[in-house]
């Protein structure tokens, strides 16, 4: 590392090391420079010049702006001069010449750089009474996304971000001169997985989401800090609200995760919790009828049922639960002998994973610090969005990239080495010696290897897994990260014995042998592979106690219902990402009508019956779930809460995770998760609702026409079972390779391990979905 | 002295204040003139074409510092637009049992939408009818402010003519030179006011 060097900066000395800019180095030092482009996750571009400092030279004192200016050895800097502050006033009045003062009704309004810098560096009055610029006011780019030019101050924010870190670059500068605007291109929206982010970063109110619009004010919005619990990555969030409405959530700049960026569907899948077809009440079927009653009443029949203890019960769950949550389940499951009672999680893409000692667990930071990053899992993407950025910022630093599989095939226009069709086949089989890899040879061989490894379809062999981890083991410096892809997996492995998955589940379970069946927020039926048989499974078992949020295909069969609060914002936890970093999970808005924790419930059934109750508080839960941990970094509340951890505490867990290896591949298809999908959460979201929607097929060209498909549609046909859907060119999927999304409308109901017909449509263009 | 010449002594105020004019009005016959800053209860202007001027922006709820008004803003619909604009304060409410009559609403609005009356009588039965919506604040469509049924007995016609328009502290424009010039702009009309003269001007 090179030495530090010393600045002077308004007569004071800092500190600072060199190649830093100016603007950064000064804000380590507490010293504030107003800006509106600088964005300390983007590259520096100058575009507002409203960060003018003034600097000794040779030549005398000179204006330049400290977002592009790197620090240097005894340079002395002047911010708060007499011609700095004119020089801000005239940044501020040129950049008001056209931004309308339509401040009482604008969103960003009460939080807006360009008011508050205004009111702390700009002129008091304003001399200009000409007619302002005018522009069509807001204009919707996509669904999600407004854009209102008038405001637009042209700082490069939102098209930088597209640019560099989303690669998505569908948001751009148009016209020159007073005529610049910022627009999407003709005919193609704003559709980016990271659009919501530009919203937040837009330093006016130029860009403003359609689910916060007139919705509020800043000054009026409840805030706490919370996790996302949207996928294993585990952004940190802040969510807002007013009059107990849950109304935004924000990406927080937490370093070693996501460095402040959310996906979209993190962002605004959250107004299902306002929805008015919340479950408020338990319900009971009565005469295949179901009827209102009371905790209480379920509460006494259930005890009925298992008091004796040797009731055979199943669990299955969801990966929506906190830690806590969990722990409550794994307890109340120790009253019953350990051959009766078993855990599944709700997850089509669990397997055993490599979590042995012998190798090394990658924390997300590890993809920069790596010197190649491989890569074969399910389209991080579709599934695991902020990791994606984080790859794409390593690649950006330098790392190479080794892509295995065409599940991931938006990362072949960054990959060095790309390894479809002739080394990985098209059922994610390897069929070429590894060690023989050009890019393997060169990269990964004796090399610093940070590997995410998961599924690429429910389908997929463990064995191929198997053997890339264990060459990467052997032959490298490897660190392997676990790319399961739903909720809080993690934490659920972590924290219950012995998980099984779906298919596991499809195989073990039957009304034989359970008694009761526990389903925990979790709606197999509605997006599992599996469908069809969890279906008869659930409709034969004779007692089946549901905990979830509404009514949805899995619920609907069941014989008692209680209503959940949310963890999103709606109760208080503990989250477990990918990388283990144990965060907390916090309550903001209250649920509705008698809504319970999941352990809420648990514990009062277990009071019930006389059970022996260690999970009577949230704060016994949580010691209990981390009592084999040193106190001093131990992810319990107490730690949590101190703010040098609110990033979250990495720690050594053991996962328990048995599921049965998949031997045979059963299936044709390559059967994947998109973003959004026909979840009941989104479809209850009103803005993203629409994006889950749509129902395609992708495939190469060339298969599309070796099924004879020209026109634009198709119609998938099995067994009576009829859907019609749209089909997408996407020629980076290997010859005859057939992408199906699982999680989209009565794609469910198909089996994919069978052969699905499909035959051309009327003729109709071809949409290109996202 | 004698003993009764001292009960004429105490009578002697009696009878002096029993000849005074009363300082009591016969209310709700007779009503006393207002000052012409009375702070009574609020309403909710319109434009000349009828658009309401509330642009549901709650500056007036942020100001308020007894936390008696509740707005939200909402989309103007495009086929009928409620207020100018793209937004429009889609509930209003004000609590008249918690509202201290300060008139920093008043001065806080953007667009002179909320302004006082000198309309005071607001008894009402039961606290839910003291919770002011938009079916009682905003004015009627010549002006003159929407009152409660039972209250129209209380109020004389000639006030409601006068009640529309209240003179701020401050230029909602952003005028400096506010003081002796109509800033009403726009407005239905009933009750402008004349300007006053401000506190430096008067002195002189």
């Amino acid at each position: 590392m090179s030495e530090n060097i010393k600045i002077n900066v308004n007569g004071n000395q800092i500190e600072s090391t060199p190649n830093k800019l100016l603007i950064e180095a000064c804000e380590d030092s507490g010293i504030h420079i107003p800006r509106f482009c600088w964005h300390k996750r983007l590259d520096p571009v100058g575009m507002c010049r409203m960060c003018l400092v003034e600097i000794e030279t040779p030549r005398g004192k000179m204006l330049v702006p400290s977002c592009t200016t790197e620090v240097t050895d005894e340079m002395v800097v002047d911010t708060e001069s007499e011609v700095v502050k004119k020089a801000q006033e005239g940044v501020l009045e040129f950049l008001l010449i056209n931004h309308p003062l339509d401040c009482p009704i604008c969103d960003k309004a009460g939080e807006c750089p360009l008011q508050d810098q205004t009111m702390a560096y700009g002129p008091g009055e304003s001399r200009f009474v000409e007619e302002k610029r005018h522009f069509e006011k807001p204009i919707s780019i996509s669904e999600i996304i407004l854009l209102d030019r008038e405001r637009c101050i042209l700082c490069a924010r939102c098209t930088r971000f597209s640019d560099e870190i989303s690669g998505d670059p569908l948001i751009e500068f148009i016209q020159r001169g007073n005529k610049t605007e910022v627009n999407t291109f003709p005919n193609e929206p704003f559709k980016s997985y990271f659009s919501g982010n530009t919203v937040q970063i837009c330093p006016v109110g130029a860009l403003t989401s359609t689910s916060y619009r007139f919705k509020a004010r800043p000054w009026d919005l409840k805030s706490v800090r919370s996790t996302c619990n949207g996928c294993p990555v585990g952004c940190s969030t802040e969510l807002n609200s007013s009059q107990n409405k849950m109304l935004r959530i924000l990406g927080v700049d937490n370093d070693s995760v996501n460095q402040g960026w959310l996906c979209d569907k993190g962002r605004y899948n959250f107004e299902y919790l306002n929805s008015e077809f919340r479950l408020k009440n338990p319900l009971k079927k009565i005469d295949n009828e179901l009827k209102e009653t009371s905790v209480k009443e379920i509460y006494t029949e259930l005890s009925e049922l298992i008091s004796d203890r040797n009731t055979n019960i199943n669990f299955l769950i969801g990966t929506n639960s906190t830690n806590e949550d969990y722990v409550a389940f794994n307890e109340f499951a120790k009253n019953f002998p350990t051959t009766n009672q078993t855990f599944y999680l709700n997850d089509d893409y669990l397997y055993a994973g490599f979590f042995e000692q012998d190798i090394n667990r990658a924390t997300i930071d590890d993809l920069n610090n790596s010197e190649a990053i491989v890569i074969w899992a399910e389209d991080l993407k579709e599934n695991l969005p902020v990791l994606y950025l984080r790859v794409r910022q390593a690649v950006k630093n330098g790392v190479k990239l080794i892509v295995f599989g065409h599940s991931n095939s938006t990362l072949e226009d960054i990959a060095d080495f790309y390894y479809s069709e002739d080394i990985v086949s098209e059922n994610f089989e390897i069929i070429k010696d590894i060690s023989k890899l050009k890019g393997i040879k060169e990269h990964v061989k004796d090399k610093n290897v940070t590997a995410i490894i998961g599924k690429s379809t429910p389908y997929q062999l463990d064995e191929y897994l198997d053997k890339l981890v264990s060459y990467l083991v052997e032959n490298s410096n490897s660190k392997i990260m676990n790319a399961f892809s739903s909720g809080n997996t993690f934490g659920a492995i972590n924290n219950l014995d012995n998980v099984k998955n779906l298919r596991d589940f499809t195989k073990n379970v039957s009304s034989e042998n359970t008694d009761l069946l526990f389903i925990v927020g979790s709606d197999p039926i509605g997006r599992s592979v599996f469908s069809n048989e969890i279906h008869r499974i659930i409709e034969d078992i004779d007692n089946v106690v549901c905990l979830d949020l509404f009514l949805h295909e899995t619920s609907e069969l069941c014989n008692y219902i209680i209503p959940t609060s949310s963890t999103l914002g709606e109760k208080e936890g503990t989250f477990t990402n990918i990388e283990f970093r144990t965060s907390r999970i916090d309550k903001l808005v209250p649920s509705p009508g008698q809504s319970l924790s999941d352990w809420e419930f648990i514990s009062g059934l277990s009071n019930f019956c006389n059970f022996i109750n260690n999970i009577d508080s949230l704060d016994g839960l949580n010691e209990l779930a981390y009592q084999d941990f040193d106190n001093q970094d131990s992810p319990s509340f107490k730690n949590l809460d101190k703010p040098s951890n609110f990033d979250g505490i990495i720690n050594d867990y053991q996962p328990n995770v048995s599921t049965m290896p998949n031997e045979t591949i059963t299936s044709q298809y390559f059967v994947g998760k998109k973003l959004y999908g026909d979840n009941i959460t989104i479809r209850y979201s009103d803005s993203i609702s629409l994006l889950g929607a749509k129902q395609f097929i992708e495939a190469s060209e060339s298969t599309i026409e070796k099924l004879n498909l020209s026109s634009g549609e198709c119609t998938l046909k099995q067994n009576g079972h009829q859907v019609s859907a749209n089909y997408v060119v996407n020629n980076k999927l290997a010859d005859g390779v057939i992408f199906i999304p699982q999680n989209r409308r009565n794609f469910n109901r198909f089996d994919f391990s069978e052969t699905i017909e499909i035959s051309p449509n009327q003729s109709k263009e071809a949409l290109n979905v996202n | 002295m004698s003993e009764s010449f001292g009960l004429f002594k105490g009578l002697k105020v009696t009878f002096k204040e029993l000849f005074r004019k009363s300082v009591t009005d016969k209310y709700p016959k007779e009503f006393r003139e207002k000052p012409q800053r009375f702070h009574g209860r609020h309403v909710l202007n319109r434009y000349e074409d009828g658009m309401e001027k509330c642009i549901g922006c709650e500056l007036c709820a942020g100001v308020c510092p007894a936390q008696c008004i509740y707005v939200r803003g909402e989309d103007n619909p495009e086929d009928e637009p409620v207020s100018p604009g793209e937004r429009y304060g889609f509930i209003y409410e004000i609590n008249m049992l918690r509202c201290i009559y300060c008139a920093l609403c008043v001065e806080a609005c953007p667009t002179e939408a909320i302004t006082m009356t000198s309309l005071f009588e607001m008894s009402v039965a039961n606290r839910s009818e003291a919770i002011f919506d938009k079916s009682v604040l905003v004015v009627n469509d010549d002006g003159t402010p929407n009152t409660h049924e039972e209250q129209t007995k209380l109020t004389r016609f000639e006030e409601l003519q006068t009640s529309d328009g209240w003179m701020r502290a401050t230029s909602s424009n952003g005028n400096p030179n506010f003081q002796n010039v109509v800033n009403w702009s726009g407005s239905l009309g009933v009750g402008k006011k004349d300007p006053e003269k401000g506190q430096s001007l008067e002195e002189e």
